[in-house]
């Protein structure tokens, strides 16, 4: 299990097949299109973030309890539960399961916190405890989950790879849980495909951005950390000097390494002798990658998945998640009559 | 600032109430009963984080038994209101349902009722706590060296492989391992167990004791904060021990807790150590004056080393059990052996050699597990079988457990 990935649940029981999970979105669908979903989810895997940012989680624990969430919506819809309350119990029981227990009090306070504007947090400790036992079940009690993080640490100091490219790769990883990449992929897929993305696609745009006189070095320049083992949840989204978003628009860069002479065709080749010091070279990596003994178009469907995040993050504006969860949750008149009654006892 | 606040109302508003009544009742009416999956026989123990039953399933075919262990639902004041499943019971699940190992208690299924955690496991007829009371009263009567043997090695068996899957046990003791009624050990109570890969949370976080007085490692008692899985090994030492002599090793008293701050030094566990073992030396362990209490250990009187001779005394008589036992039982973490190499150990390769039927060959019929109809939170749902009567053996080691929960 623990040191060994194929034998552990998530390997055996959480690589989901992909009809799956669009199975458990189709009742949302039916009220907003997908990238207004994607952009709701967003919201909330956000909020966690958040959360986990004030209390000083490390990043392990906002990534498991955002795994607890999209386990928890591939098998319901958004629109039958209340994700804030998905939301705060599976930072809840990621904290204990990550040996950094927190008051149940201490979780609700901050999602009042982040809530404030959007609906509030109604519930109180015994309903958040409460709905512990629902999320242990809809896990089916297995609760350890493997991240990528581990394997970029190891995957860069094999490679030697420079600090602030490891940052970057750090930061496409953090970018990685706002769209369902854990859900299909192992993790070590996921963290080869980070430096697919900083190695051979944003060393292009690097390269391109070097020729005409930019100044890009680091995708998210703002990263200050230079110890990974204390880097933030900080992704690329966010930051002002979001170079990866463009790239998205050019994906004819993500070429199969070694399909169709793409590296010789490659416009960096040339200028990559005068990016001495910089320690990528794109040549080596596009070789290194071919050289794995992985599958390579499973890293491209995954860089993918990650590029196209950043395009719908582009329109994404944070006031209008209240317009799409009006509409997400669009009732008719009969529901307003479901009130919990136990919840209306004990206010 | 009165507009931020008008328009935090308005959006308020907005929303439509979210209640979670629809989905609850769903999942509610597709949840099956424990009464209709399984028939409780009896209670068998209570501990400190709940009570165990042993019970039967329901399902035709299926003619195991099972042990259901209720975490004692979470009260806060009177009233049984959820207030969160412990940190225990959190890391026994998530741990059970990762493990499958011959030698690891299996988990069959975990169920929610009655606002409490059930975890089903395989049934162990035995635990290493009853076999040494059977042959300890009413007289002493020593255990083969074969099924000593095979318990060690398939104790260590099952050790190394939570190891290799970088899992701490931390409260190895003879009241949690398990024996099936052929001889099988089964390890059990992962409750305190821990996951130790992960380098970026300081282990001693949290919990600040861990493993029964009488098992705990030196390191341990001398306040070391960086503990490692030899931990574990020196508890296996202990108990190995006590299967030859029917007598814990090192049957020292534990300090209480005077403030909930300071953890208090173990001066007479410490001091029946040295008794054993003699006075831990640099070098022996070189690194020993690192440890946090080792100014204490001035106070101590100079002890030799007598092992040896004491094993000489002991049933077995194989000079490489007694290596094997001293290996265990180094006091330098650094030292000590590893399960995995004591599963080489010379010791396994000679006569006796170690079987999974620990039993066999044994003269003795050993009785079962005691269950009674006494409790009444779960009550036995079919006739209490027939057990041959065991004298109860009073033993405060199995309801003793430090507690670490935050
Ligand atoms: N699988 C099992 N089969 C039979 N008896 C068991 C089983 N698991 C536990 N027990 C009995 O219940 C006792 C307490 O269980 P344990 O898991 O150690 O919980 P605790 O946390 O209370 O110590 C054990 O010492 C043993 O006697
Ligand atoms: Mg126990």
């Amino acid at each position: 299990m623990a040191a060994n990935f194929w034998t552990s649940s998530h390997c055996t029981h959480w690589i989901l097949d992909r009809r799956r999970v669009a199975e458990a979105m189709k009742e949302d669908l039916e009220y907003v299109n997908i990238d207004t979903l994607t952009k709701i989810k967003m919201w909330y895997y956000g909020i966690i973030g958040k959360i986990g940012k004030r209390l000083q989680f490390r990043q392990q624990v906002v990534a498991t309890a955002i795994v607890y969430f999209k386990r928890f919506y591939t098998k319901n819809s958004m629109r039958s539960t209340d994700p804030s309350l998905v939301a705060a119990t599976c930072i809840y029981l990621a904290c204990k399961i990550e040996e950094c227990p927190q008051h149940i009090k201490h979780i609700i306070q901050e999602m009042k916190h982040a809530l404030a504007n959007l609906g509030g947090f109604d519930y109180d400790t015994s309903k958040v405890a409460e709905f512990e036992f629902y999320l242990l079940e809809e896990l089916e009690f297995y609760l350890i989950v493997y991240h990528p993080y581990r394997d970029l640490t190891l995957i860069a100091k094999d490679l030697k790879l420079e600090e602030s490219n490891l940052q970057t790769a750090w930061f496409v990883l953090n970018d990685s849980y706002r769209t369902d990449v854990c859900l299909f992929y192992a993790p070590h897929m996921i963290a080869l495909a980070a430096l697919y993305i900083i190695c051979v696609v944003h060393a292009e745009q690097y390269n391109d951005n070097n020729n005409n006189g930019g100044s890009g070095h680091s995708i998210a320049n703002s990263g200050s950390s230079s110890n990974p083992n204390t880097m933030d949840d900080s992704g690329i989204l966010g930051h002002n000097n979001i170079h990866l978003a463009q790239l998205n628009s050019s994906n004819s860069v993500i070429k199969a390494p070694g399909a169709g002479g793409g590296s010789q065709n490659n416009p960096t080749t040339s200028s990559s002798s005068s990016n001495e010091g910089q320690g990528i070279n794109n040549r080596n990596m596009v070789q290194w990658f071919a050289d794995l003994n992985v599958d390579i178009e499973e890293i491209i469907e995954i860089t993918q998945e990650i590029l196209s995040l950043y395009s719908i993050w582009k329109d994404y504006e944070e006031e209008q998640v209240p317009a799409m969860m009006q509409a997400l949750k669009m009732e008719f008149d009969e529901s307003y009559e479901l009130i919990d009654p136990q919840l209306e006892a004990m206010q | 600032m009165e507009e931020q606040e008008e328009e935090e109302v308005q959006e308020h508003f907005d929303l439509p109430p979210m209640n979670m009544t629809e989905y609850k009742q769903k999942r509610d009416s597709c949840r099956q009963k424990i009464a209709s999956k399984y028939d409780i026989l009896g209670f068998i123990s209570s501990g400190t984080y709940g009570r165990v039953y042993k019970a039967k399933s329901k399902i035709k075919d299926d003619n195991k038994e099972y042990a259901i262990k209720k975490f004692k639902p979470d009260k806060e004041g009177e009233a049984a209101t959820y207030i969160g499943i412990s940190q225990s019971a959190c890391r026994e699940i998530a741990l059970c349902r990762e493990l499958h190992h011959e030698n690891i208690v299996g988990l069959e299924e975990v169920l929610l009722e009655d606002k409490s955690i059930h975890m089903v496991f395989e049934y162990a007829e035995h635990d290493l706590l009853q076999i040494i009371g059977f042959h300890s009263h009413p007289e002493r009567k020593f255990m083969s060296e074969y099924t000593i043997k095979s318990f060690l090695w398939q104790l260590l068996n099952g050790v190394a492989y939570l190891h290799a899957n970088w899992v701490m046990h931390r409260d190895l003791k003879p009241a949690n391992i398990l024996v099936t009624a052929n001889g099988v050990v089964k390890v059990g109570d992962l409750g305190l167990a821990r996951l130790f890969y992960k380098p970026l949370q300081p282990l001693f976080n949290g919990d600040k004791v861990v493993v029964t007085i009488w098992y705990r490692a030196p390191e341990l008692l001398l306040g070391s904060r960086h503990y490692t899985k030899a931990i574990d090994i020196w508890a296996i030492g202990c108990i190995f021990a006590e299967l030859i002599t029917l007598r814990p090793i090192f049957k020292g008293e534990e300090a209480k807790v005077e403030n909930k701050k300071t953890v208090p030094f173990q001066k007479n566990q410490l001091q029946k150590i040295f008794d054993i073992l003699g006075n831990p030396t640099k070098e022996r362990w070189p690194t020993i004056d690192q440890q946090p209490e080792y100014p204490n250990l001035a106070s101590f009187r100079q002890t030799p080393n007598v092992l040896r001779s004491l094993y000489q005394q002991w049933p077995i008589k194989s000079e490489q059990g007694c290596n094997l036992l001293a290996a265990m039982l180094e006091y330098d973490p650094l030292k000590r052996i590893t399960a995995e190499e004591a599963l080489n150990h010379p010791y396994f390769q000679e006569d006796p050699k170690p079987g999974l039927e620990s039993f066999a060959g044994q003269p003795v019929e050993f009785p079962l597990r005691r269950i009674t109809n006494e409790d009444k939170d779960m009550r036995a749902t079919a006739n209490v079988q027939k057990s041959h009567p065991v004298p109860a053996v009073k033993d405060d080691r199995l309801t003793k457990r430090p507690r670490v929960d935050a």
